[in-house]
């Protein structure tokens, strides 16, 4: 069928308006939303109460106007025809396919990086604004609701990009391609969970028009069951979201278990591929814990349940678990994925095969088994029950063992190796400098004593930025910059690329480094103003977070430059024995005529006798012409 | 292969060395004023102490192979796959070290400072958006804004929540528990140094968990005091204690009332007027159970310059404040606690 669905797509070349799905689902999504406001208020009024109230007219008008805007946006010509048993439309074609309900994984996989690489900016942005405000005591620019609102968003938009950048964005378009599949497993699953993600930016920008919410992204009741209706459009955010991500998780697994070409056994998965099948698994049984808390917290606001209310029976505290049950492992759901490009590009780039490759899978492994038995060293303050304390002390300190068996394979795999200490190389060995340093520093937080004083400081805000960008977002930009010719068929610019790279490395680490100070002298996080004794350290850190901030110009120069007069990308640039650098760059629609036939491992550099990691199978030499 | 092995371990060393001595010798914490502070203090030199050769043996590593092993030409590097004792004995070496740091000073430093026991002054404080109430029951004492205790006196505090989840933290005491509604958590602890907050900015009682608008402003000053002076203390703030609560008398003639209504967190007023050069009352009818409200003028519209501070009480009841004479202009007031309860008194 994908065939046919192909001859039909060049018979017919797109001459649309590139944008006009998009309209038509920000039409339908306000028709949707009309009519589901209109029936609140309908029910409203029939049950004795006015029509009008935000919270209850919004919850229902957003639910049908997310539906709205989802078939609006091409999930009726090429999916909900099917359910009435009309014929549905084939996938399209050209630049219109970037802008509406695609299934093609490198076309989802475009749409996941652009849209989170600018929601990385926007939120950097709202940082700079952040650290301009501290450079005095008492605040340079903002009202403390509105330095609660800005960092609230800057939290939640940050955590966005977190979860999808490498799952959403690396993970569509290479997993495929890596694994030598022509797709994922449910491609119009795929397209769902990418144009989930829209309305939650539309949320996030309306709830800051009803007072946005100042609750940060933890969002604790009864703080968040009381504050401004803001907050109520963060809870339908992560509702939103969080269904993508389980759907995107599920997708990866049925995609990396089902459709690996043949000889491409287990242990012959390139590392990344790895890091997305142990991150998948996380976001697949816990995200709905997340989306369960806040679920909880809405009925509290528009339906007076009283989960989180002592005066009615309720337990704050509850809350908290289930939160952190699953936002501790959604950090494993940004640093694994990390890894593995980490390791991935190490590897490739030092020549060597990846160091003890089977004892950095378990680890990966192992820390999923774990993740979901630590969460509550997030709530070390919040009871001095030794029990508690003691059997939270001890599975996290235990989960420090399998994360450092990531490091002895980056450091065995550089090891003697030939470094090409270009771009990527230089962000991956950053990465794993940046991430020793949080890992260390989470020791502190996980020994209850040090954390009684440390928690809830900017020694917290230091540690998790340095897991997060430090291990994830370094990550990534190797990555981004790794792929770059294999994505766009361009190189980028080395020098401009360096120079990236020396700012941000050093305008990171003197972001960072000093918050660890400023947590144990007193700072608690989360504040629009601060002791003045604290203030020339403070300036000290928000200058060399501008220049962290500044040397994201460098990228976007380097972006915009090279997709547009970059020398043209060679199939295989850097001579990597992976899949995706087989095919042309970028690669042809289906990634590979026919399965191709894997017959050694990914990483076997210098292995004498070694066989290629794959060869490529001409269309038709397998008696089959697809995956069917 | 042996040549760099040695050279790295050697980087290793010369990186410990250094590293260990900057973190004998410099002090990277602030003074400890309580028995807990000493423990918590410890835990992170020992830890600081452990972390250091685990962080060069990396950066070793790193910088090592950054250094040494370049190369843009062809070819490959040795084939090292890491099938051997390698991977174990790393595995053996970091669980050791997990297990090590988990039992010392993990698990056996817990009951040190977690620690309940006998106490000879029990405190209670209330957390509310965006201040602390401090009571001691034992001396009859309640709603203060201030948390003062006796040097070397064994300390209970109970700590909790009128609304939102707050968290209790003093740092110079390296003590934090959360306040949350419904739920009285405890503390222990004995202060060991006399210590003010206008000389040691740490001395405070600051809200550690975000708890909206105000969150960063909710601090009120700790004060470490001898027993004479705490004593003392006590004996002055009853004395007010006592005074304040007495029914306003009948206000001499000449004298303007104004009245204000709190409810739901608002005064029922955002304007008031009285005339130029005659003393005021001021009522308050705080009508939110268990919602501390107050009155207090300021001179400028930032609440910057105070001219009267009214005491701070719990709904439901009334108070009334008598403020001296005031010259022709515009005032600002507003309820301390709330920012967000405010207006403009105008005297003509």
């Amino acid at each position: 069928m994908a065939e046919t669905e192909e001859r039909a797509g060049r018979a017919t070349p797109d001459q649309g308006m590139p944008f006009r799905y998009l309209l038509r689902g920000l039409a339908w999504g306000g028709i949707g939303f009309g009519i589901g406001a209109g029936l609140a208020a309908v029910a409203r009024a029939a049950a004795g109460s006015s029509p009008w109230w935000l919270e209850h007219n919004f919850t229902v008008g957003y639910v049908l106007g997310l539906v709205g805007w989802l078939l609006g946006v091409g999930m009726w010509e090429r999916w909900a025809r099917e359910w009435l048993g009309l014929p549905t439309e084939p996938d399209l074609r050209g630049w219109t396919r970037y802008f509406a309900f695609t299934t093609d994984h490198k076309v989802i996989g475009i749409q996941y990086l652009t849209t989170f690489v600018a929601v990385l900016l926007v939120g950097g942005l709202l940082a700079m604004l952040m650290r301009y405000h501290l450079t005095r005591p008492e605040g340079a620019l903002f009202d403390d609701g509105v330095y609660n609102q800005v960092m609230s968003l800057h939290g939640i938009l940050m955590i966005a990009v977190a979860v999808a950048i490498v799952l959403g964005g690396f993970g569509n378009y290479l997993v495929p391609l890596m694994i030598g599949a022509r797709d994922m497993a449910f491609p119009r699953l795929n397209a769902l969970s990418y144009w989930l993600v829209p309305p939650v930016a539309v949320l996030l920008l309306t709830a800051q028009a009803v007072g946005g919410w100042d609750s940060g992204w933890t969002a604790y009741p009864p703080l968040s069951v009381r504050n401004a209706p803001g907050q109520l459009f963060f809870n339908l955010t992560i509702i939103t979201f969080g269904l993508s991500s389980i759907l995107g998780g599920l997708n990866f697994l049925a995609t990396i278990s089902f459709l690996r070409a043949p000889g491409m056994g287990w242990g012959r998965l390139p590392i990344f591929v790895w890091s997305v099948f142990a991150a998948s698994l996380l976001s697949l049984t816990f995200t709905q814990f997340f989306a369960a808390s806040l679920l909880m917290v809405t009925l509290d606001r528009i339906v007076g349940t009283s989960f989180f209310d002592a005066r009615a029976g309720g337990e704050p505290l509850f809350y908290q678990h289930i939160f952190w049950f699953y936002s501790h492992p959604a950090v494993y759901i940004f640093v694994i994925p990390g890894w593995g490009l980490m390791l991935e590009v190490l590897a490739h780039l030092a020549r060597k095969p990846l160091f003890a490759y089977r004892w950095a899978v378990g680890g990966m492994l192992a820390v999923v088994a774990i993740s979901g038995l630590v969460w509550a060293h997030h709530m070390f303050v919040t009871t001095h029950s030794i029990p508690f304390l003691s059997a939270f002390l001890v599975t996290t300190e235990v989960i420090s063992i399998p994360t450092g068996l990531v490091f002895l394979s980056a450091l065995g795999t550089i090891w003697m190796g030939r470094l090409r200490l270009n771009t990527p190389m230089l962000f991956a060995l950053a990465t794993v400098f940046n991430f020793l340093i949080g890992g260390i520093t989470g020791i502190y937080l996980a020994d209850v004593p040090t954390d009684i004083q440390l928690s809830d400081t900017y020694f917290v805000v230091a540690h998790f930025h340095y897991t997060i960008i430090g291990g994830e977002i370094f990550a990534v930009l190797a990555a981004l910059y790794y792929w770059f010719p294999k994505v766009t068929g361009r190189m980028y610019n080395e020098a401009l690329g360096k120079l990236h790279f020396f700012l941000f490395f050093v305008g990171f680490n003197l972001t960072f480094l000093p918050m660890f100070w400023l947590g144990l002298q007193g700072m608690n996080r989360r504040i629009a103003v601060y002791s003045p004794e604290l203030a020339e350290v403070n300036r000290f850190v928000s200058v060399a977070g501008f220049v962290a901030g500044a040397s994201f110009l460098a990228l976007v120069a380097n972006l915009a430059w090279s997709l547009a007069r970059g020398t043209r990308a060679v199939a295989n640039p850097w001579r990597a024995r992976t899949l995706e650098w087989q095919v042309s760059s970028p690669p042809p629609q289906h990634n590979f005529p026919a399965p191709p036939l894997v017959t050694g491992g990914p990483y076997d550099y210098g292995v004498s006798g070694a066989t290629a990691h794959a060869v490529l199978v001409p269309a038709g030499a397998d008696g089959r012409s697809g995956h069917e | 292969m042996k040549r760099d092995i040695v050279l790295c371990a050697a980087l290793w060393v010369a990186l410990t060395v250094v590293g260990e001595t900057l973190a004998v010798r410099y002090e990277f914490q602030p003074p400890a004023l309580s028995d807990r502070a000493e423990h918590i203090r410890e835990a992170f030199h020992v830890l600081t102490l452990l972390g250091i050769p685990v962080f060069t043996l990396v950066v070793a590593a790193l910088a090592y192979s950054v250094l040494r092993f370049r190369g843009e030409a062809d070819g490959d590097g040795p084939p090292l796959l890491g099938r051997g004792p390698v991977p174990l004995a790393w595995l053996a070496v970091t669980s050791a070290l997990a297990v090590m740091v988990m039992i010392y000073p993990g698990l056996t430093g817990i009951p040190k400072v977690v620690r309940g026991g006998e106490a000879d002054l029990m405190v209670q404080v209330q957390a509310v958006q965006w201040t602390w109430l401090v009571n001691y029951p034992d001396y009859g004492l309640s709603n203060l804004q201030e948390l003062v205790l006796p040097v070397g006196r064994d300390v209970h505090i109970e700590v909790t929540s009128l609304d939102v989840v707050h968290s209790f933290w003093v740092p110079a005491f390296m003590t934090k528990v959360d306040a949350i509604p419904g739920t009285t958590n405890h503390v222990h602890l004995r202060p060991t140094a006399t210590a003010s907050y206008e000389t040691e900015p740490l001395m405070r009682l600051q809200c550690a968990e975000l708890c909206g608008l105000s969150h960063a402003r909710m601090q009120i000053p700790v004060r470490v005091v001898t027993e004479e002076e705490f004593q003392r203390w006590v004996a002055e703030r009853r004395q007010r204690a006592v005074v304040s609560p007495t029914p306003a008398p009948t206000p001499a003639p000449g004298t303007s009332t104004l009245s204000l209504v709190a409810r739901n967190s608002r005064f029922d007023k955002a304007e008031l007027e009285a005339a130029a050069g005659q003393p005021l009352t001021i009522e308050l009818e705080n009508q939110d159970a268990g919602v501390p409200h107050n009155v207090s003028l300021y001179r400028d519209k930032d609440f910057r310059g105070v001219l009267f501070r009214g005491e701070l009480f719990p709904g439901p009841a009334t108070k009334t404040y008598r403020v001296g004479p005031l010259q022709k202009g515009t005032y600002y007031f507003r309820c301390d606690v709330h920012p967000d309860m405010k207006g403009t008194l105008s005297i003509r």
